[in-house]
């Protein structure tokens, strides 16, 4: 919460020195407030300093919360003997996380950790597998489906004027039912890279780019500053989408029944079953209460044109309910 | 003997319906059929495969038998998944 | 660096009576108290504390949500396996023997204090070893599965263990543990089984038994004293605490005979750990004369002097924001070797250990998330 005095604008990671990072990183640790939790990281790793940099570009390079949901410590480890190569471990509140990564891939480490974490130590939200984009306060839910391209889908949105909310999870708050933002990089994979470079080359900032993993090359597209600066701002549930991409298909948008929104919905969720009858109940809500529909595409540009046009009629709800 | 199972939310969803147990906490898409059979159960009074038949033999436009044979194969899934629960025949522990 | 579990305040909320003032709490106090209590897998019991207390409207929001999440999950896991030992009771029906329940499971039948904010993930049952191949058939039968196992581990656990190898079902995320005795046949301990079923008690679920209030609290020792990984298991000393505040309370026959119980069963050691670390962390209150009892069986004072600073540091929780505790590491090795010693005369550990180390490791239960 900001004082009533006037102040400075708080600068930004991306504008600050990345000797100021890895001071940060290394010492009090570096807060970052993606939307429905908070996390601290700290590291000794310096070229983890300049990968968050560049992948979390917008975010304040400053800022101090004063509740911390997940603590997360980038460790170098210690070597043993000069020719091994150097690696890094993810530590969470003193426990080790996996095995250890090659310290040049620091960030994909983190993001990974973050996103494992927050699947486990929220159940008090219902945690969808989607991505959600915002507007006029009325989320799109974008269930994340083999072959969907939900990523690149969800990232070309955000960088045309609609708030991405989270590349990963669709975090409904099971009181209010609304969406809370999970603002994170989306990790975008091998294709994906240079569409989404191409598509709009002079706003998408990206992270390193990280060949060799298990998903193949992966490399983190920054968030906005304008999803970055709303990021508190929640979003009624306004309609489902399906992506699925066609290579040469024109753009075309169908309507898709109830009972099958429920199952890309529920059994695609992180902690659906954990969250028991609220989350059935949620679910069933917004199955019954928003329009969802199947989208196949096979050209970017014009499925977001399309979706542009027939945004009103998306977000109508169903009649006869 | 059957009875329907505590917790039980079913919910209608367009052509279908959703069900969640809160026995097993598991969730399920149902049809016409399955719910009907949930619905002529009860939570505390224990009913046979032949009453929920013959209760809704009317309504189906069904023998009664005809109906029993179709549902013959549904109980033993409704009871696996916590919809359903099942009392062992009189006479046993 | 390794924490003092007497300055945890949160551990005392566990216990405390009258119910202690969270409202002095601060933000800091919140934070430490749900790192620590989570990795501890404590966290949900102290919601449920908190909750007990009336206090959750004094709460933070930050705190808040957290507490509420390991609940949630907490309920989940507890309402699977009441749900799963349901279908397992149905199983076994049949199978004309006693069957038990054990640990948690067993707490949760009794509907004990301890019985909320538990996150388990395996059903503990006991039945007696010569019903053990016929009731392995019918859970088979049921769709309990084996996992595949070489000759040698399938002999591991015919022969040596005291339990069978964990059964999986499709329809429940449960592990099904099904033993015959609480400790293996082959240790340097051995515990006469048929003294335990003697003294079966019915619990709150029909079909079900539970072991006799002492023997209860003399299996949640031994289960800890003679486990492979006992870092950081305070929850076992909490559970102790929980069992003899509740029976001392409500049974008339748990603390007279508890000591001669555990000498007939031959865990005398393990009674005299986890009691003594019980009142030193928890305080539980233990009538003195079995305080003295226990002292007349406890080790020798030259054994004292590194076994019990020994399970200190293996119990004590360890500081968040530091990257392992070489100490605990180095207690736990101990235990370790211990553990193997007591399962299993050297001349079978040896090849077992060697067979154990040639397998690839299991897969890395964490999947990448996409």
């Amino acid at each position: 919460m900001r004082s009533g005095m006037a102040s400075a604008p708080m600068p930004r990671l991306c504008e600050v020195a990345a000797s100021e990072v890895f001071q940060r990183l290394n010492g009090p640790g570096l807060d970052l407030c993606v939307g429905a939790l908070n996390v601290r990281v700290h590291s000794n790793v310096r070229s983890l300093a300049d990968q968050v940099q560049a992948a979390y570009g917008q975010f304040p390079a400053s800022h101090r919360a004063p509740w911390i949901d997940l603590h997360l410590n980038v460790v170098l480890r210690r070597q043993l003997h000069r020719w091994w190569k150097p690696q890094v471990d993810l530590w969470h509140d003193g426990r080790l996380l996996f095995e250890p990564f090659p310290a040049e891939a620091a960030l994909p480490l983190l993001e990974w950790g973050m996103n494992w974490l927050i699947a486990r130590t929220r159940n008090d939200l219902l945690l969808l597998h989607a991505a959600v984009v915002e507007r006029q306060g009325f989320a799109m839910v974008m269930p994340a489906l083999p072959g969907s391209g939900k990523s690149t889908l969800s990232a070309a949105l955000g960088l045309s004027g609609w708030r991405l909310m989270s590349d990963e999870f669709g975090a409904l708050d099971l009181g209010e039912r609304r969406f809370r933002a999970v603002l994170k990089p989306a990790a975008l994979k091998n294709e994906s890279i240079g569409v989404i470079r191409s598509f709009a080359p002079e706003r998408a900032r990206f992270g390193p780019s990280f060949p060799g993993t298990r998903k193949g090359t992966v490399a983190h597209l920054a968030a906005s500053a304008d999803a970055v600066d709303r990021v508190h701002e929640t979003a009624a549930p306004g309609c489902v989408l399906m992506p699925r991409w066609k290579a040469g298909s024109p753009t075309t948008i169908e309507p898709v029944a109830p009972t099958m929104t429920f199952s890309k919905l529920a059994f695609n969720a992180f902690n659906y079953a954990v969250t028991g009858a609220a989350g059935f109940e949620a679910v069933a809500h917004i199955s019954r209460s928003v329009k969802a529909w199947q989208l196949v595409y096979g050209d970017l540009d014009d499925a977001i044109r399309e979706l542009d046009v027939r945004w009103p009629g998306l977000i109508e709800p169903p009649t006869g309910v | 003997m059957y009875l329907r199972a505590p917790g039980l939310r079913v919910r209608p969803l367009g052509e279908g319906w959703v069900a969640y147990s809160g026995l097993s906490r598991e969730s399920h898409l149902l049809n016409d059929e399955s719910v009907a059979m949930l619905d002529e159960l009860d939570e505390c009074e224990p009913r046979s495969a032949r009453e929920v038949a013959e209760r809704l033999s009317g309504e189906a436009g069904m023998s009664v038998d005809e109906l029993l044979a179709i549902m013959t194969d549904a109980w033993p899934t409704l009871v696996e998944v916590g919809l359903v629960r099942e009392l062992p025949a009189a006479g046993t522990a | 660096m390794l924490l003092d579990p007497l300055d945890a305040r949160w551990l005392a909320l566990l216990t405390a009576s009258p119910p202690a003032a969270l409202d002095d709490w601060s933000l800091e106090d919140w934070q430490r108290c749900v790192r620590v209590a989570r990795r501890l897998r404590l966290l949900a019991r102290v919601a449920h504390a908190v909750r007990r207390q009336g206090a959750w409207p004094v709460v933070p929001a930050g705190p808040a949500r957290q507490l509420q999440a390991e609940h949630e999950l907490s309920a989940w896991r507890s309402d699977k396996l009441r749900w799963a030992l349901d279908r397992v009771g149905v199983a076994l029906q049949g199978a004309g023997c006693p069957r038990v329940l054990l640990k948690g499971a067993a707490y949760m039948a009794q509907g004990l204090c301890i019985a909320a904010g538990r996150l388990p993930s395996d059903a503990d049952v006991l039945v007696p070893r010569d019903a053990l191949a016929h009731c392995q058939a019918l859970l088979a039968e049921a769709g309990w599965r084996e996992p595949e196992l070489d000759a040698h581990d399938q002999r591991y656990y015919r022969e040596w263990s005291h339990e069978v190898p964990p059964m999986h079902h499709d329809l429940h995320p449960v592990e099904l543990d099904l033993h015959h005795n609480i400790l293996p046949p082959v240790g340097r301990h051995q515990v006469d089984a048929g003294l335990l079923f003697a003294r079966l008690e019915p619990s709150g679920w029909p079909g079900w038994q539970v072991l006799h209030p002492q023997d209860q609290l003399l299996h949640s020792a031994c289960h800890l004293a003679y486990d492979s990984e006992p870092r950081e298991r305070l929850r076992d000393i909490v559970d102790a605490d929980g069992l003899m505040r509740e029976f001392g309370r409500t049974r008339a026959d748990f603390w007279p005979g508890l000591v001669a119980r555990a000498r007939e069963l031959g865990l005398t050691e393990p009674l005299w750990l986890v009691v003594t670390l019980a009142v030193r962390w928890m305080r539980t209150p233990v009538p003195d004369p079995v305080l003295v009892e226990l002292g007349a069986v406890s080790p020798p004072a030259w054994r004292r002097a590194w076994l019990l600073p020994l399970w200190q540091r293996l119990l004590a929780p360890v500081d968040p924001d530091r990257q392992g505790e070489w100490r605990q590491d180095l207690a736990a090795l101990v235990v370790l070797v211990r553990y193997h010693r007591n399962r299993m005369p050297l001349r079978l550990l040896l090849p077992h250990l060697l067979h154990k180390a040639r397998r690839p490791p299991a897969d890395d239960p964490v999947k990448a998330l996409e």
